[in-house]
């Protein structure tokens, strides 16, 4: 056997169950590390520090040291400390700190026990894991798989929890320390009153406050003494408050009973044990802990009206039905006794748990990604999600860690032979695919066979639906664009690529009454939100609400149109103005700055406007289009109304990629007079070709511009004179902006191919 | 013994802490059961007595010490109304709610299992006469109790008829004429009485006729009860909106906090407004000393609108206000919990409580929210129209990338809110109506700045203690209140603009939110000067002008 496997990473402190737990781990043959810095609200949890199991570790004292110095509570388990214990220790307990939890489970390769003592009946691990970590944290406890462990002190602790925590649970008992027992069977009695354990009535006044009301109210007739701590006093002369040990030694020697109140199934205090020990009779309830193991004992009750009559009888001496209760409620500490928890252990931790090697490798679960794309792009949106597909694909194999990939693109849309010759010939499957949608209740069941457990809060989801297998057999989904008219079911781990948010600055973008809920309902429930520009992240954040730390910034890719042309084919002198007939391509303002420019400025250059759906702007051509916007309408009049305009404009509509190029390569600029988007492609493209550009200013662009090194020249969008103004000083300059373009050499380095390896690894990292 | 009477009288629904006087109150009392000597009677109709006492306790203000002068039991038609509108207005928490129907529901499916299992018992009796004998007893059995399954059967179907219609419209309708929704008033109007049908009836004038005559007898029957204590010889009167405090007799002294209706008269056309105004002039007209916070009220308000003599009008300005108290002292020492994480702990809590219907806000991660926020009630001079638009600005045009997080419910104000609405800014102009003090706090020091855009206010502005004292600095409109308080002009032109200046509030916000450390050093000696002003010394002016009546009149 690995000699790690006898080292154990023992990261609880508190003071009593060390007393009794580390002794039985090392004499069950184990070597033993405890934390040393602990922050404060662990001391507060009884926690203490104890150097003395150091001595029992062989390992050398400066690796020892560096583990001295860490904090496993509040502190990041960095690369040196995670070599440390993953080099020494095969297996690591937990204390239930969600924090602590988050760190092993992220960078510890041995087993992980997850320690619990109970909780009060209002919540659960699995609650408290998920308020603290995310949504999330359980299925990636579930990718630990058998590594994991939910050791729980009590055998139905298991039962509320979800599956995660309920398939992987192990009963490690929970025993007393010797010290415990030096009192053993010292009760005489004498003092004719209840004995009554609570502490913190007025500090915690929701929990104990009810018990303390509820005792009153039940036996507040009866002589009675309650103890515990009082952080606040209380106004009563029964509540003893904070006595020393001795006192309350001397309570558990001579008062009559003993009651214990609790109904939690799985929170158990000391004192009722303790009252065992002494040989006092113990009064306690058949739904709290003790009750459902210890069912029949004559001193269980399940009420407190039944409750209220045996303490009487006790008190009015009825000494056969004392006998009766000290003479068997003995066994009840069995559970608790070192023998017992020996053989417990040995069985349920030796054998069962450090005796089965490990596999040590990491979240190799993901095998299939399926990629989807779920609106009819075409052109440059098509080829950016194809390019994400390929990234992938030649990433994840330049790194040697080959993943398929399955791409979906919508139905009916595609000439799949021609539009995804590329992926096909990389041995890429493309599907057809529909998006269908499913109620909340088919959602949830469907979740039900999957570790997926994100709560459902809409009332209809989508599901990619393509006929065969419907991307089952994909082990992780990644959402190209956010554009699904109902919430994706949460039936998959899945990430997402946001490229904007442009509904937030230009909300003209949506008919009136559509509602982008959707849209960032997905993203919220996504593992994680890549976008490509820093900006776009931080709407991802402000404006989807998505937590910081799930939002990524994937490099930016640039990938040059190569085709051959003509150059010089266009003589005249002209600026080019890609666009779509979309509102936040600004065209009301930019016209108006035309109109400023060829009028006021006397501007000479003429304007050429391409880009797909542009021959909308065409006043050539008449339109009788009912599916005509209002924008295409507003923008149409505007036209009519410049004449000016009218007369230097010529509208190309879309070309094909080597007229484009061909006329990019003869304009004198580019301009680019977009309100807001995530930044355009068009002007990477013209420094490609020799030929600067004027951009509208927005984080985006500016981004770009430094990414790219573009040297743009910015305007305000919002501006029609600052926008006339600079296309004029274009026209004047544009011959000494041309020097300060970036090479092709330079712009090189960011194609698909290039960034590749660097792409995967940012996915991978994720998934 | 000093013996101040208060007298309030809320109407039953008003709930007090959403109010100015009732934040003022706390203070107050706070401040003034300081004083051993001072001995305090709160005189208000049965129907407060409950949400007095429950308010008090909140504060931590002993309510043992404060003696309570209440008429006896409360109107029937009262009862009545509550009976009616309980279900809607108490705020029982989701998960309740839900717990209570699951319970139903597990119940109904119980006997409906129940009733199978009896059925196909019988279907698979094998014995003829048993058979036909059981089959002869249900048929006697049906008809003996035929009303009662019909009556059944009727309110089952029913109700999923009902429910099935009432989704129709829900999801049929109202969707497909969204459009008209967001642009009719008629419509809007319905939609916010079908969802609030309180705030709706308040306005309603026939309920608020019925609610004034109601009024009118309790108060009497108060006012009777009061005039019986000659212990007491002057009572304070926190709000101008009590006239039949006329009926008292002995001295009464009549917080003036604003009559505002003289600095805005176009914005209060309505007839609301009007009759409010009406109760304003009477009460001026029946007492006997004012308490303004600003000089401006005593001077532009009681002065110059009323004609009240200036020896009439005593100026004591409010004290400063910490949050800070609703974080724990020594928390981060103790437990290594920041302030910050503090603060994010109680708007999760919030969020969990009372945010799970909301759509947008249920799951959002308030953890890395930039926002600027403006905490305030909804009335015309608070001017939140200018606020929204320079918010939109900073958004869309300057590409600030922040939240504005309102308390106020401007959902009750359809320009305003049809505006956010046309703007879809819906999902980053944030609504946190009524919220607790402690997730105010919260919201105070998790913004990067507070605004304040009024047009108005009876004194300096509470908005500004309020944030500084959780550590937030604050930009604010320079109206008189606020200029005449900041000597330093420099200090002046950085955190103060024109509240009519579109272009000026835009500029100021956002250098603010661009250099909120520097702003917040910048403010440090303002709040310095407010700070000294405490509650305890304000309560104290307060219980010498109060018993100085008492003296003289005694």
């Amino acid at each position: 056997m690995d000699k790690k496997d006898k080292r154990i990473l023992w990261l609880i402190n508190h003071t009593t169950l060390r007393e009794f737990e580390a002794p039985l781990l090392t004499a069950l043959g184990y070597e033993l590390y405890t934390p040393k810095c602990i922050p404060d609200l662990i001391y507060e949890w009884s926690g203490s520090i104890d150097y003395s199991y150091d001595r029992t570790l062989t390992i050398s004292k400066d690796e020892l040291d560096i583990l001295n110095q860490h904090d496993f509570y509040e502190g990041t388990l960095t690369q040196p400390i995670l070599s440390i214990i993953n080099k020494y220790f095969g297996a690591v307990f937990v204390v239930f700190y969600p924090k602590m939890l988050e760190q092993v489970v992220k960078g510890f390769e041995g087993r992980i026990l997850l320690r619990a003592f109970g909780l009060d009946k209002s919540t659960s691990y699995g609650k408290i894991i998920d308020d603290a970590l995310g949504k999330h944290f359980l299925s990636r406890l579930q990718a630990v798989g058998e590594r994991f462990w939910f050791s729980e002190a009590y055998p139905n602790l298991h039962e509320i929890e979800p599956h995660t925590l309920k398939s992987r649970s192990v009963y490690h008992p929970l025993g007393l320390p010797d010290k415990f027992f030096t009192h053993r069977n010292t009760w005489t009695g004498g003092v004719n009153k209840i004995l009554f354990f609570c502490s913190r009535i007025k500090a915690s006044p929701t929990y104990y406050g009810k018990i303390y009301e509820s005792f009153k109210k039940n036996f507040g007739d009866i002589p009675h003494l309650i103890a515990g701590n009082q952080p606040i006093a209380v106004d009563d002369p029964c509540v003893a408050g904070h006595q020393p040990r001795e006192k309350i030694d001397e309570w558990l020697r001579t008062y009559n009973v003993m009651f214990y109140h609790s109904e939690e199934p799985r929170h158990l205090h000391y004192h009722p044990l303790e009252a065992i020990v002494y040989g006092m009779p113990l009064i306690y309830m058949r739904e709290g802990v003790l009750g459902i193991t210890n069912n029949d004992q004559p001193g269980a009750c399940t009420t407190f009206k039944e409750a209220r009559e045996k303490i009487t009888r006790i008190l009015d001496g009825d000494q056969a039905f004392i006998q009766e209760i000290c003479r068997r409620q003995i066994e009840m500490l069995q559970p608790f006794t070192w023998e017992f928890n020996l053989r417990e252990w040995e069985k349920n931790f030796v054998s069962k748990i450090m005796s089965t090697p490990v596999i040590s490798k990491l979240n190799n679960a993901v095998k299939t990604i399926g990629i989807f794309l779920p609106v009819g792009y075409k052109g440059g949106s098509l080829t950016g999600a194809k390019n994400i597909a390929k990234m992938i694909h030649l990433g994840s194999r330049s790194a040697n860690e080959p993943i398929n990939v399955v791409f979906s693109c919508i139905d009916k849309h595609y000439n799949i032979a021609e539009d995804f010759e590329d992926l096909i010939e990389l041995g890429i499957p493309v599907r057809e695919t529909n998006w269908s949608i499913i109620s909340r209740n088919e959602a949830a069941r469907a979740q039900g066979f999957t570790n997926q457990r994100y709560p459902l809060h809409h009332p209809a989801y989508v599901m990619p639906n393509s006929g065969i297998g419907n991307f089952n057999e994909c082990d992780f989904w990644l959402l190209i664009s956010d554009r699904v008219n109902q919430p994706l079911a949460p039936i998959r781990p899945y990430g997402m690529i946001v490229y904007d948010y442009i509904q937030r600055y230009v909300p003209e973008i949506f008919s009136n009454g559509f509602s982008d809920h959707s849209f960032l309902a997905t993203a919220r429930a996504a593992d994680f939100v890549i976008t490509t520009t820093p900006q776009t992240k931080e709407d991802a954040i402000q404006y989807a609400g998505i937590p910081s730390h799930r939002v990524h910034v994937a490099p930016m890719e640039f990938n040059p149109l190569i085709c051959s042309f003509e150059s010089n084919a266009h003589n005249e002198a002209y600026f080019m103005w890609t666009t779509n007939p979309t509102p936040h391509k600004n065209h009301l303002r930019a016209i108006e700055a035309l109109d400023i420019y060829y009028g006021e400025l006397g501007g000479k250059f003429d304007v050429v406007m391409s880009g797909s759906e542009t021959e909308c702007f065409n006043l050539d051509q008449p339109r009788t289009h009912i599916k005509d916007t209002t924008h295409i309408k507003k923008v149409r009049a505007l036209l009519e109304e410049k004449q000016n305009v009218r007369k230097h404009l010529q509208v190309m509509g879309n070309l094909g990629v080597s007229d484009y190029v061909s006329r990019l390569a003869s304009a004198k600029f580019l301009w680019h007079p977009t309100t807001i988007d995530n930044g355009t492609y068009a002007v990477i493209e013209a420094a490609y070709y020799g030929v600067p550009s004027l951009s509208s200013d927005y984080p985006q662009m500016r981004f770009m511009d430094e990414r790219f090194k573009l040297n743009l020249n910015f305007c305000q969008s919002s501006q029609a004179r600052d926008m006339a103004v600079n296309l004029k000083k274009m026209e004047t300059d544009y011959i000494t902006f041309c020097d300060d373009l970036p090479s092709r050499k330079f712009l090189g380095q960011f194609s698909f191919t290039e960034l590749a390896p660097q792409f995967w690894s940012l996915i991978r990292s994720l998934i | 013994m000093k013996k101040i009477g208060i007298f309030l009288a809320f109407a039953p629904e008003q709930p007090i802490k959403n109010h100015g006087i009732g934040r003022l109150l706390t203070f107050m009392l706070g401040g003034m059961l300081q004083d051993e000597s001072a001995s305090i009677v709160i005189a208000t109709p049965a129907w407060y007595k409950k949400a007095i006492i429950a308010f008090l306790t909140e504060h931590d203000i002993d309510v043992k010490r404060i003696e309570l002068l209440t008429t006896t039991g409360i109107p029937y038609l009262l009862r009545i109304q509550k009976l009616f509108t309980s279900s809607k207005t108490t705020r029982t928490e989701p998960a309740i709610q839900q717990k209570v129907a699951g319970k139903i529901d597990r119940i109904l499916n119980k006997i409906v299992h129940k009733l199978f299992n009896l059925f196909i018992g019988w279907m698979s009796l094998s014995s003829t006469p048993l058979f036909f004998g059981i089959g002869f007893l249900l048929v006697v059995l049906g008809i003996f109790f035929s009303p009662l399954i019909l009556a059944a059967l009727a309110f089952l179907a029913s109700r999923s008829f009902f429910t099935r219609i009432y989704n129709w419209l829900r999801y049929r309708v109202i969707r497909r004429v969204f459009g008209i929704i967001s642009n009719n008033r008629f419509i809007h109007r319905i939609n916010t009485f079908f969802s609030d049908p309180l705030k709706e009836l308040r306005r309603n004038m026939m309920a608020q006729k019925i609610y004034s005559e109601l009024r009118v007898r309790e108060l009497r029957r108060l006012t009777d009860l009061i005039n019986k204590r000659a212990d007491i010889t002057t009572w304070f009167v926190p709000s101008l909106f009590w006239p039949e405090v006329g009926a008292i007799h002995a001295k009464k002294v009549v917080a003036a906090p604003d009559a505002v209706f003289v600095d805005f008269p176009s914005e209060f056309s309505d007839r609301s407004s009007a009759l409010a105004f009406n109760r304003t002039a009477e009460t001026i007209a029946v007492a006997d000393h004012f308490i303004c916070y600003s000089d401006y009220v005593k001077e532009k308000h009681l002065i110059d609108s009323f004609a009240i003599e200036a020896e009439k009008i005593t100026v004591i300005p409010h004290g400063a206000i910490d949050l800070s108290h609703y974080f724990g002292k020594n928390s981060a020492k103790k437990t290594g919990i920041s302030r910050r994480d503090e603060a994010l702990q109680i708007l999760r809590d919030y969020q969990k409580q009372s945010l799970q219907n909301d759509s947008y806000l249920c799951d959002y991660d308030f953890s890395s929210m930039r926002y600027i926020f403006y905490s305030s009630q909804m009335r015309p001079y608070k001017n939140i129209l200018k606020l929204v638009q320079a918010y939109e600005t900073l958004l869309r045009k300057r590409f600030v990338n922040i939240k504005l997080v309102l308390t106020a419910d401007i959902t009750s104000d359809y320009t305003v809110y049809e505006y956010v609405l046309r703007k879809r800014l819906q999902f980053d102009v944030i609504l946190l109506p009524n919220v607790p003090g402690k997730v105010l706090a919260a919201l105070n020091h998790l913004a990067i700045c507070a605004i304040n855009p009024s047009l108005f206010e009876g004194g300096f502005p509470f908005t500004f203690t309020e944030a500084y004292s959780v550590g937030t600095p604050s930009i604010m409109s320079g109206i008189s209140v606020v200029t005449s308080a900041i000597e330093d002009i420099e200090l002046q032109k950085n955190m103060l603009f024109d509240p009519y200046n579109l272009d000026d509030m835009v500029n100021k916000i956002e250098w603010a939110v661009k250099n909120r450390d520097t702003l917040f050093k910048l403010q440090e000696t303002l709040y310095q000067q407010f700070n000294q002003r405490t509650w305890r010394i304000v309560a104290k002016e307060y219980v010498n002008l109060l018993t100085h009546f008492t003296v003289q009149y005694a």
